[in-house]
């Protein structure tokens, strides 16, 4: 992860209404101060749903996700440095917590709680070294592996976006967040004030930066709109036009980087995975 | 009214020792209030708290010593003013600074008698925090009256010693303490060190 964070002030690129005044630039670059995660490294991440049935069964089946998580972190970073946890409680607020900070010590289980139809949880992360999205996504496939028959609140991934993924499953991608490659939501630093009739066209920009689709250069930045190549007939509508974004052209050499149909393409399995995950098709033991 | 403030690493046992402190204080008829702070939207802390039977006040989303510190204030003086306890027990998050913490319990003006901040370290992973992210432990540790090594139980022969050894070289002159927070091991003296 990076330890420089970048300014990202000057990228919206958006227009005024006549008359009215940009302030995007007003501020001065030093005041930039890093926050304490930032200062460490560090991310959080994390969720919350239901899980149906909870029974001790469950709670290994719960405990089995925190381990997997704890092994990508720990493939990640080196050594699990940070806490995995879940909290599992009913409505009343009594529950349980599981907790993992080492791997050789495996997951803490606290307290104890009878059998029961529904439950919460919260399943949250917070370590170093790691990618805050990439994160997320191993959480989320860790409790799909898992077994549980669950389903996550779909405002709980309000700030976490899925390359082509129909996140809420209802077709709406949430967050259209930018990672520089410090793994940090930019989002909200712009900071800028419309005027009336100012229109924001900061979020805009459709497609979503993740690492595992979309081309960066040394700093992070996206190069998905700086190639410069040209767009001629591809015969065979197959041919990769080299921006490394692995896109296709259709036969009259159109581009379609940033189009649907590439996502629909690519996210197929994906699509069913995430709606399996907010209950559009929950799994059963 | 005295305010608490438990600094430590991610994992090292501060929502533990809260619980055992919160516990230690009822029983001696004092008023506590908690307040429980993680970095990530989804709290997990305050939902182990209230399982546990303690009533804590969460705030999630942000560090309070940092991108929340308005909102920690705010918060301080709510509780100043709404249960005006003997005793404010904060946790920050794992990835707080602990001195900026003080810092802004100084500025909220709650008239508070005194502040302290207790430091507490992980011996299970004292070496590979040191060896990753010194500069930030250290910065981590360096507001603390008093650090404590917690998980005295789990540790290897040797590893307390270097523990202190290290902590002493960079801290003269601030107490280290060997505890359990598990097991209860050295919490007595803690609480006589707090007063």
């Amino acid at each position: 992860m990076s330890e420089e964070k970048e300014c990202r002030c000057h990228e919206h690129g958006h227009h005024h209404g006549e008359g009215e005044e940009c302030h995007c630039h007003d501020h001065d670059h030093g005041e930039h101060e890093r926050t304490s995660i930032e200062e460490a490294g560090g991310c959080a991440a994390g969720f919350t749903g239901t899980i149906e049935n909870f029974n001790t069964d469950a709670e290994m089946k719960l405990a089995d996700a925190l381990m997997a998580v704890g092994r990508y972190v720990q493939g990640e970073s080196g050594s699990l440095l940070g806490h995995i946890k879940a909290a599992v409680y009913t409505e009343d607020g009594k529950g349980i917590t599981l907790n993992l900070i080492d791997m050789d010590n495996g997951v803490e289980h606290h307290g104890t709680m009878p059998r029961a139809d529904r439950v919460k949880f919260n399943f949250m992360c917070a370590v170093l070294d790691v990618d805050e999205h990439e994160l997320t996504h191993e959480m989320m496939h860790a409790i799909d592996d898992s077994g549980l028959d669950y389903k996550i609140d779909p405002e709980s991934l309000h700030h976490h976006d899925h390359d082509g993924c129909d996140v809420d499953g209802e077709g709406h991608h949430h967050h259209h967040h930018d990672h520089d490659g410090d793994g940090e939501c930019h989002c909200h630093e712009h900071g800028h004030h419309h005027g009336e009739g100012g229109e924001c066209h900061c979020h805009d920009h459709e497609h979503h930066h993740g690492r595992r689709s979309h081309d960066y250069d040394e700093d992070g930045e996206c190069q998905c709109h700086h190639h410069d190549h040209h767009h001629h007939d591809h015969d065979d509508g197959d041919d990769d036009c080299g921006c490394g974004g692995g896109h296709h052209h259709d036969e009259d050499g159109e581009r379609h980087c940033h189009g649907d149909a590439e996502k629909k393409a690519d996210s197929g399995e994906k699509k069913g995975f995430f709606s399996r995950l907010l209950g559009k098709g929950k799994k059963k033991d | 009214m005295i305010v608490y403030i438990i600094g430590g690493f991610l994992g090292s046992g501060k929502t533990s020792l809260l619980m055992r402190l919160a516990t230690m204080f009822s029983e001696r008829k004092q008023k506590v209030a908690i307040l429980v702070n993680e970095s990530g939207e989804i709290g997990v802390d305050g939902a182990t708290l209230k399982a546990q039977g303690y009533d804590a006040i969460e705030l999630p989303s942000g560090c309070i010593c940092c991108s929340l510190s308005g909102t920690l204030q705010g918060a301080l003086v709510n509780i100043k003013n709404d249960i005006d306890p003997d005793i404010i027990v904060i946790e920050p998050t794992g990835l707080a600074l602990p001195h900026k913490v003080r810092d802004l319990v100084h500025n909220a003006c709650i008239d508070e008698e005194k502040d302290v901040i207790i430091g507490i370290a992980d011996i299970q992973r004292f070496n590979d925090l040191i060896k990753k992210k010194e500069e930030f432990f250290t910065r981590q540790m360096q507001g603390s009256d008093f650090i404590l090594i917690n998980k005295s139980d789990l540790a290897k022969p040797g590893e307390i010693e270097s523990a202190t050894a290290w902590l002493n070289d960079r801290f003269p002159g601030k107490e280290v303490v060997p505890v359990s927070v598990k097991e209860g091991t050295n919490l007595e003296k803690v609480y006589g060190m707090m007063q």
